[in-house]
C-alpha cells in the first residue's frame, strides 16, 4: 500500500504564453486524502485534466495509478474516478439511467452494474430518487449523483475538481463523510478546494500559486511554516512592563502589542506557556490569560502565497 | 442599451460574419442563379430529312441560346437513350418529309422534353414554337411536344427528389452538430472523455443513431410523395436506400466537422447556415444548374447535393439502374469517404 498513486515530474502545461503549470513534482501516496489548494486561476483544474488524461502535458510526465497518463491513458481512466467541477451528467436521463450508462462506458459487466448501482445510491442517499431525471434534481442532489457516477467502476483513485463548490455547509459535511467513509475502504482521494474548513480535513495539502507548488505538508505543518512557528495570545495587566520582559526573553521569537493583549509566537507553544507564566510572575506581572492561537488556515495560505509572491518577485 | 448591443455584436465575430455576410451571400447566390431565363438546355437533334431545309432549320435553333445543340442522332431511341443518361433535357426531331411536308404547309417538328424537369420542359417548347414561326412565316408550321417519362408535367415528381435530398443534407447534420455541441456545451463530454470509452465509439454512437433518423424521414417522405401527391417510383427502392445511406454518412461527416469548431450548439447552428443557403440555391432543386450564371455553376458541380438530387431524380422519375447513375454514386462514395475521414480525424477526444 505504500506506492505513490500520483507521481508527476517537472510536469508543465502552456496555453499560449501562459505557464498554467509550473514543473510540478507532486507525489500522493496510497490511501491519503490529498488536497489540491490555491487561489482561482492558480492551475487546480489544469493539473487535474492532466492527471485524468483529458490533457496532454507540454512537458514533464506524470504517473497515475502507475500508468503514464499519456501513453497509457484508458488504462489509467479505467482505474480513476473523475468528479468535474462542472456538473456534466444528462439530464434528459434518470439517475439509474446515468449511472447505468457510465457503468457501461467503464464497461462494468451489467449485473455488477446494477449491484454496484444500487449501493452507490445508497452510499449518496438518492435511493428514492434513481428514477428521477438527472435534469429535476436540486443542485446539491445532482453533487451527489455526480459522485455516484465517478463511483460506478470502484476506481482505486478518486479525483474531485471541486467537489462541494456552490454547496451548503451542511451537505459538505455529509460529503466529507462519505470520502471518509470510501478512504476507509482504501480510496484514495485527490481534491481541489479553495475552502479552508475542507482542507483542513485532508491528510495532506499541497499549496499552489501561478502553477508552481509552494508547499507540500500536512496541514499542522503548514500552519507552523507559514507563521514560523506557534502562536500565543498573552493578556497581563500590565502590556508594557510585558512587552520588555518578552522583549528580552530567548523563548519569544516574535510579538505584538496590541489593544486587548500581546501576540507571540514561540517554538513550541505546550512548552512556552508555562515557562512564560513563571517568568512574568518573578517579575510580578500578573498573567490575566494565556493562550495558544490556532491560526486559520486561511491566514497560512495568505501568508505562503505571499511569501510565494515576493519571492518570484525579481 | 443599444450601444451594449452593438458591442456584442461585434465582438461575437461569428454573429457579425453571418449578419453582414448572409444577406450579401443569398443576395449574390440568388441574382447569379436566377437570371431569369432558362438558358443552354443541352439538345438532341434527330434530322430525318437531312436536307438543306432542315440544315436551315438546325441553322436558326442554334441562334438561340436556350438551347444548345450538343448531340446529332440517327433515330429516336437512340436520342432518348441520352435523355434517359442524363446527356440531354430536349430531343427535337426532324420527319423524314420535313421540307416536303413545308412546301405543302403542313410542316411537323416534334419536340421530346425531358418531364423530370419541367422548368427547362415548359421553356423549350415555345421557344422552338418562336424559332419555327420565324423560319417560315408564310407557312404554318406545327410544333408537337412529346414528353418523356412525365407526361403530366407534374411538379411533385421533379421537386420531391430534391426535397429529400435537401432534407437529408441539413436536418442530420444540422441535428448531429447540435448534439456533438450541446455535449460540449453542458459539459458532458468531459465526463465523457474521462471514461475509457474510445471517440470513434462516440463519433460511431451518434452517427448510427442519426443515421437511422436520416432514413425513417427518407422514408416518410416518400411514403407521403406516393401515397398523398402520386409520386410514381419507378427505379429500385434498395438503389435508393444505398444513395441514401451514402449520402447521410456524408451529411453527418460535415456535421461532425461544423461542430468540432463550434463550443455551443448556437455557433454550430450560425456555422451551418450559409452552409445550407448555398447548397439549396446551387444543387438544381428549384432551377436547372444549366440555366444558372456560369460563375456559380462550378459550385453547382461540386456540392454533393447536387449528385445526389441527379441520381434521385434520376432513379425516381426515370426508373433509371445503377449503370445510369454511376457518376453521381462514385462522385457521393468519394467525398463521403473523405468527409468521413476528416471527421474521424477531427472528433479526438480532447476538451
Amino acid at each position: 500500500m505504500n506506492r505513490n498513486v500520483v507521481q508527476t515530474s517537472a510536469l508543465t502545461k502552456r496555453f499560449g504564453s501562459l505557464i498554467a503549470v509550473d514543473h510540478m513534482d507532486l507525489s500522493v501516496k496510497a490511501g491519503e486524502i490529498f488536497g489540491f489548494l490555491g487561489p482561482n486561476g492558480a492551475g487546480k483544474t489544469t493539473t487535474v485534466r492532466i492527471l485524468c488524461s483529458l490533457m496532454a502535458p507540454t512537458s514533464g510526465n506524470a504517473l497515475v495509478v502507475g500508468y503514464d497518463v499519456v501513453k497509457e491513458s484508458e488504462k489509467v481512466k479505467q482505474r480513476i474516478g473523475y468528479m468535474p467541477q462542472a456538473y456534466g451528467l444528462y439530464d434528459d436521463l434518470t439517475v439509474e439511467e446515468n449511472l447505468d450508462f457510465f457503468g457501461s462506458v467503464y464497461r462494468v459487466p451489467h449485473d455488477e452494474r446494477r449491484k454496484r448501482a444500487a449501493e452507490i445510491l445508497q452510499l449518496v442517499r438518492l435511493k428514492e430518487f434513481r428514477n428521477h431525471f438527472a435534469g429535476q434534481l436540486s443542485g446539491g442532489m445532482k453533487r451527489r449523483l455526480s459522485l455516484a457516477v465517478s463511483l460506478i467502476h470502484n476506481p482505486e483513485l478518486l479525483i474531485l475538481d471541486e467537489p462541494t463548490a456552490g454547496i451548503d455547509p451542511p451537505l459538505r459535511r455529509i460529503f466529507w463523510e462519505y470520502f471518509r467513509q470510501l478512504n476507509k475502504l482504501g480510496v484514495t482521494f485527490f481534491i481541489n478546494t479553495h475552502y479552508m474548513d475542507e482542507a483542513e480535513l485532508c491528510d495532506r495539502l499541497a499549496l499552489i500559486n501561478y502553477g508552481r507548488l509552494v508547499a507540500v505538508s500536512t496541514p499542522t505543518e503548514l500552519k507552523k511554516k507559514a507563521i514560523g512557528g506557534e502562536q500565543v495570545e498573552l493578556v497581563t495587566a500590565d502590556l508594557s512592563k510585558t512587552g520588555s520582559i518578552l522583549k528580552s526573553s530567548a523563548l519569544v521569537r516574535e510579538f505584538s502589542v496590541s489593544d486587548g493583549g500581546i501576540q507571540l509566537i514561540v517554538d513550541e507553544a505546550a512548552s512556552a506557556i508555562p515557562k512564560l507564566t513563571s517568568l512574568l510572575k518573578e517579575h510580578g506581572v500578573d498573567v490575566l490569560r494565556i493562550r495558544q492561537l490556532q491560526p486559520s488556515l486561511e491566514d497560512v495560505f495568505i501568508k505562503l502565497v505571499q511569501k510565494d509572491s515576493e519571492k518570484s518577485r525579481p | 442599451m443599444t450601444k451594449k448591443e452593438l458591442m456584442h455584436l461585434i465582438r461575437n465575430r461569428r454573429v457579425f460574419a453571418v449578419t453582414l455576410f448572409m444577406p450579401v451571400l443569398l443576395m449574390t447566390i440568388v441574382g447569379l442563379a436566377f437570371t431569369g431565363e432558362v438558358k443552354h438546355i443541352t439538345t438532341v437533334i434527330v434530322d430525318r430529312d437531312n436536307g438543306p431545309l432542315s440544315h436551315k432549320f438546325i441553322d436558326a435553333l442554334k441562334v438561340t441560346d436556350t438551347l444548345r445543340i450538343r448531340y446529332y442522332a440517327d433515330d429516336e431511341p437512340q436520342a432518348e437513350a441520352l435523355v434517359r443518361d442524363g446527356l440531354a433535357k430536349v430531343v427535337i426531331v426532324i420527319p423524314a418529309t420535313f421540307e416536303t411536308d413545308v412546301k405543302s404547309s403542313n410542316g411537323v417538328v416534334y419536340v421530346m422534353v425531358d418531364g423530370s424537369d419541367p422548368v427547362s420542359a415548359g421553356t423549350v417548347a415555345p421557344v422552338v414554337q418562336g424559332i419555327a414561326l420565324s423560319f417560315t412565316p408564310n407557312l404554318k408550321v406545327q410544333v408537337n411536344r412529346l414528353v418523356l417519362y412525365n407526361p403530366s408535367l407534374r411538379y411533385i415528381d421533379f421537386i420531391a427528389p430534391a426535397i429529400v435530398g435537401i432534407f437529408l443534407q441539413i436536418f442530420p447534420m444540422l441535428l448531429i452538430s447540435m448534439a456533438i455541441a450541446g455535449e460540449r456545451e453542458r459539459g458532458t463530454i468531459e465526463q465523457l472523455i474521462a471514461t475509457p470509452v474510445s471517440g470513434f465509439e462516440i463519433l460511431f454512437g451518434k452517427l448510427i443513431v442519426y443515421m437511422g433518423f436520416g432514413f425513417l424521414s427518407a422514408t416518410t417522405m416518400l411514403i407521403v410523395a406516393v401515397y398523398a401527391f402520386n409520386l410514381v417510383v419507378r427505379g429500385s427502392v434498395l438503389l435508393i436506400a444505398l444513395f441514401l445511406a451514402v449520402f447521410l454518412t456524408a451529411s453527418l461527416s460535415l456535421g461532425t466537422l461544423v461542430s468540432a469548431g463550434s463550443r455551443t450548439q448556437i455557433q454550430a447552428v450560425q456555422t451551418i447556415m450559409p452552409v445550407i443557403y448555398v447548397m439549396i440555391f446551387l444543387s438544381g432543386t428549384f432551377y436547372p444548374i444549366e440555366a444558372m450564371s456560369p460563375i456559380v455553376q462550378p459550385i453547382s458541380y461540386v456540392l454533393p447535393l447536387t449528385y445526389m438530387i441527379h441520381a434521385l431524380r434520376s432513379i425516381i422519375v426515370k426508373g433509371a439502374g445503377l449503370e445510369v447513375v454511376t457518376s453521381d454514386f462514385i462522385f457521393l462514395s468519394v467525398y463521403t469517404i473523405i468527409m468521413l475521414v476528416l471527421a474521424v480525424i477531427v472528433f479526438r477526444k480532447k476538451l
